[in-house]
């Protein structure tokens, strides 16, 4: 082998210009650091996690949206940057003993005055905690209501009028007010959905399908999810069979089968693609008496597909009353067990999907 | 400057060249991906929009065709930076796809074998920001398929390039890409049920960089001097993600002797993938100082696995009798399963122009504008996967300018070229099969911008 050069070349200049071409590429390294990974947009379907002390504005238990002494709550809903509406009863000076056959985390309402329906503020700011007690906006008065009125589910319709579904021992209720902050009145002379027998309806959540030219309510009764349409939101018409929320796939061996449906919050989302779907959230019963949050989704209102996963990790979390803060965000209030005294009682709190999002963190979070 | 070796030699390399890139190209093996199949190498190609198979006329040969190398007169040597910034978005969210920035660089040495040329080149890429980074996402979190992990490598290509008669050129070469291996080991003690404060882990995290091989090879033919034609083949690599956590701890209860548990959790799946392409293009100067490419490169993403591997978890917990009613460990765990990606192949296209003006025996000034439209080969994300992607129009410009008046210090010529590349991803909408789908619908699209300057030094 025999190498030669066929041009002569400054060895001197060769290394001068490697090195400066190297030099300023070394200088490229300075760069800083890249940004770290971020967290990509979410459903807002579920895992929920419970609201912080910061979020709410409440001292206490993480996640506590309105509480306070000698009360028990259940059953709120709130308007999306609007007031919670809220069932009430005011525990009894004095109060008969606790039925010792309620079951673990129900509520002896025995013990407490009639439930009426109360509308509470939000808190200062950005807080997605409420003002308790807020104002009277509903109790019972006619006769049919059989004494106590609970489980509000506030709708806002195009026009400004807020209309409140609202449960009662005999049935379903509706009441209007020509703005959020005006004075309900009853809509029509008797229940929407009545009680037949025990069969009690509790729990009504009503969505309008998109579009707006009509109506979907979903109520629980006797361990069932029903649900049912109108045109006009006053005057429903029940689907045939109860709803189906898609089928219950145990998460392993030692999960609990599943023997009732309760609790309904349903909710119209919109998607980032423009669709709309109908989320309706629900309480999985399950046989050791424990309670999870599911949700089911749906296109139509009527046909629904499961999400297998529990939304909620909490086991005792009932009457989720979901609001779509924006195309990855959810808020979802819904009541946990707390003690009253020495009873038993019930508490609302606030929780969101995702888990990673920080609702308070900065000024122009966009919530 | 050409080194001469016996023609006996130079076969003998040329052959082992060869032989070494098909053999391999039959074989595939598991290799990782880089930054330059998206945002190029060196300023001149990248301003082009990659059309150069046909003519390269620098070290970014050893990456665009290493045939090319055969062809240069004297040695060069080439570096430069570059530094793109993606703003992809999901839902109007930013999706925080980092920036992607490092250096380039390049050297080829040409030689003669009697009448024959023939040159060795290495080239590539050195990231400033990670020289590797593995990221295990969860199965249904959404992730910039082609933008989020995949260039985050370091290359090295090493290339041999013959020209056995003035009109034909062929070479081959190996290319080295790093990637990461990781376990993660932990153990100790874990206190449960008011015992937290006795909690005390070790953790150990075994991390490892090593290198893959992958092939290059390519040929460029100029029938005529205003013609030329090039072909050239890059394997497929593919970087096998395996992420082992192992916890062994005790855990501590009050009133209750410690007992053992023991977690194995073993993920598998494909972190970058790159398929194998082959290029076809040509270059024509129909006048003085102007030369036009086109090319097309077909893409086999069909063999895309998926970046969702399979997953175990081994859980073992040896619970006391009398806690028995509180910890419940389940029997088993459903296995995660591979979702397949399917992908499609695709097709293509990439323009580039170049018009030189020369101003003087030591001076001339070039302008280059390129295009490149890539047609995702990701499916709407109608399921369980979320692998974005969506089509990307690439417009590229570079000026570049040839400074000859260093002699004699530098008997030669330097190169400063400069690019701008704009690629935009229109919107794109992903519309879940499932109402109940926890990722739900959304709508992804961004642009990307790469900026980048490289110096090339050419002796003669």
């Amino acid at each position: 082998m025999t190498r030669s050069f066929t041009t002569a070349i400054s060895w001197g200049a060769l290394v001068s210009v490697v090195s400066l071409v190297f030099f300023l590429a070394a200088c490229g390294t300075t760069a800083p650091d890249p940004n770290p990974p971020g967290d990509q947009p979410h459903g807002g379907t579920g895992e929920f996690r419970a609201l912080t002390n910061t979020e709410t504005g409440i001292s206490g238990t993480a996640g506590l949206a309105l509480a306070a002494r000698k009360v028990a709550i259940e059953s709120a809903a709130a308007l999306p940057d609007g007031p919670l509406f809220y069932g009430l009863g005011v525990l009894l000076e004095e109060p008969p003993d606790e039925d010792p056959a309620t079951p673990e985390g129900d509520v002896d309402w025995m013990g407490y005055e009639p439930r009426i329906i109360r509308r509470a503020a939000s808190r200062e700011g950005e807080d997605l905690g409420f003002i308790f007690p807020g104002v009277e906006v509903l109790a019972a008065t006619e006769a049919w209501e059989m004494g106590e009125v609970f489980s509000p589910w506030p709708v806002l319709l195009s026009d400004g009028r807020l209309r409140l579904y609202y449960a009662s021992p005999g049935g379903i209720g509706v009441a209007e007010a020509p703005s959020v902050e005006g004075t309900l009145v009853r809509v029509g002379g008797g229940p929407i959905v009545a009680t037949v027998g025990d069969e009690m309806p509790r729990r009504p959540t009503v969505v309008q399908v998109p579009g707006g030219d009509s109506f979907l309510l979903y109520y629980e009764i006797g361990g069932h999810l029903v649900g049912a349409t109108s045109t006009d939101g006053l005057s429903f018409t029940t689907f045939a069979d109860p709803l189906d929320p898609g089928a219950f796939v145990p998460r392993d061996d030692d999960d609990p089968a599943e023997v009732a449906l309760g609790g309904p919050g349903a909710i119209r989302v919109d998607t980032g693609v423009g669709r709309q779907l109908i989320r309706l959230y629900f309480e999985s019963r399950r046989a050791d008496g424990t309670r999870l949050l599911m949700m089911s989704g749906s296109t139509d209102g009527m046909t629904f597909e499961r999400y297998e996963i529990p939304v909620v990790g909490d086991e005792d979390r009932r009457d989720p009353a979901p609001i779509q803060l924006d195309l990855r965000t959810t808020l979802m209030y819904l009541h946990g067990p707390r003690q009253v005294s020495s009873r038993q009682g019930r508490g609302i709190l606030g929780t969101v999907a995702p888990r990673s999002v920080e609702l308070v963190a900065e000024p122009d979070a966009g919530i | 400057m050409r080194i001469h070796l016996t023609t006996a030699s130079a076969l003998r390399i040329a052959l082992w060249a060869t032989a070494a890139a098909f053999a391999l190209v039959a074989t595939p093996s598991d290799v990782s991906a880089q930054a330059m199949d998206s945002f190029g190498l060196g300023s001149r190609s990248t301003a082009m929009g990659g059309a150069v198979s046909a003519h390269v006329s620098d070290p970014s040969a050893n990456y665009y065709n290493p045939a090319g190398i055969a062809g240069f007169d004297g040695v060069q040597l080439m570096a430069g930076y570059f530094y793109s910034m993606p703003n992809l978005f999901v839902d109007g969210n930013d999706s925080n796809v980092d920036d992607i920035s490092g250096i380039v660089f390049g050297l080829t040495v040409p030689g003669s074998i009697g009448p024959v040329n023939f040159a060795f080149g290495l080239g590539g890429h050195l990231p400033d920001g990670r020289v590797s980074r593995s990221r295990s996402l969860p199965r249904r979190q959404p992730r910039w398929e082609l933008y989020d992990n995949r260039p985050h490598r370091t290359l090295l290509s090493t290339n041999v390039a013959v020209e056995p008669v003035p009109w034909l050129r062929i070479g081959g070469g190996i290319s080295f890409q790093a990637f990461s291996e990781n376990d993660i080991h932990i153990g100790g003690e874990i206190g449960l049920l008011g015992l937290e404060m006795d909690t005390d882990l070790v953790q150990e995290v075994d991390f490892a960089i090593r290198t893959i091989r992958f092939p290059t090879a390519g040929v460029q033919a100029d029938p005529t001097d205003w013609l030329s034609f090039g072909l050239n083949y890059r394997g497929e690599y593919a970087l096998s993600n395996e992420l082992i956590g192992e916890v062994a701890v005790d855990l501590l209860t009050p009133g209750v002797d410690p007992f053992a548990a023991y977690v194995l959790i073993e993920t598998a799946s494909i972190n970058a993938f790159v398929p194998q392409q082959l290029s076809m293009g040509t270059t024509v100067k129909p006048l003085e100082g102007l030369m036009l490419s086109a090319e097309v490169t077909w893409v086999n993403w069909g063999s895309y696995q998926s970046a969702v591997g399979a997953s175990s978890v081994i859980l073992t917990i040896d619970v006391p009798p009398s806690l028995e009613d509180l910890i419940s460990v389940p029997d088993s765990i459903t296995p995660g399963v591979p979702v397949a990606a399917e992908f499609s192949d695709r097709w293509v296209p990439r323009f580039g122009g170049e018009y030189t003006e020369k101003f003087s025996e030591t001076f001339s000034l070039s302008g280059r504008f390129g295009y490149v439209y890539e047609n995702s080969p990701a499916p709407p994300q109608t399921g369980f996967t979320n692998l974005i992607d969506s089509d990307r129009h690439v417009f590229s410009l570079g000026l570049g300018t040839r400074l000859g008046m260093f002699r004699p210090l530098l008997p030669g010529w330097v190169d400063v070229d400069m690019h701008f590349q704009w690629s935009h991803l229109p919107d794109r909408d992903h519309v879940k099969q499932s109402p109940a789908d926890p990722t739900g619908d959304y709508r992804a699209g961004g642009d990307i911008f790469n900026l980048g300057a490289t110096v090339n030094v050419g002796f003669e």
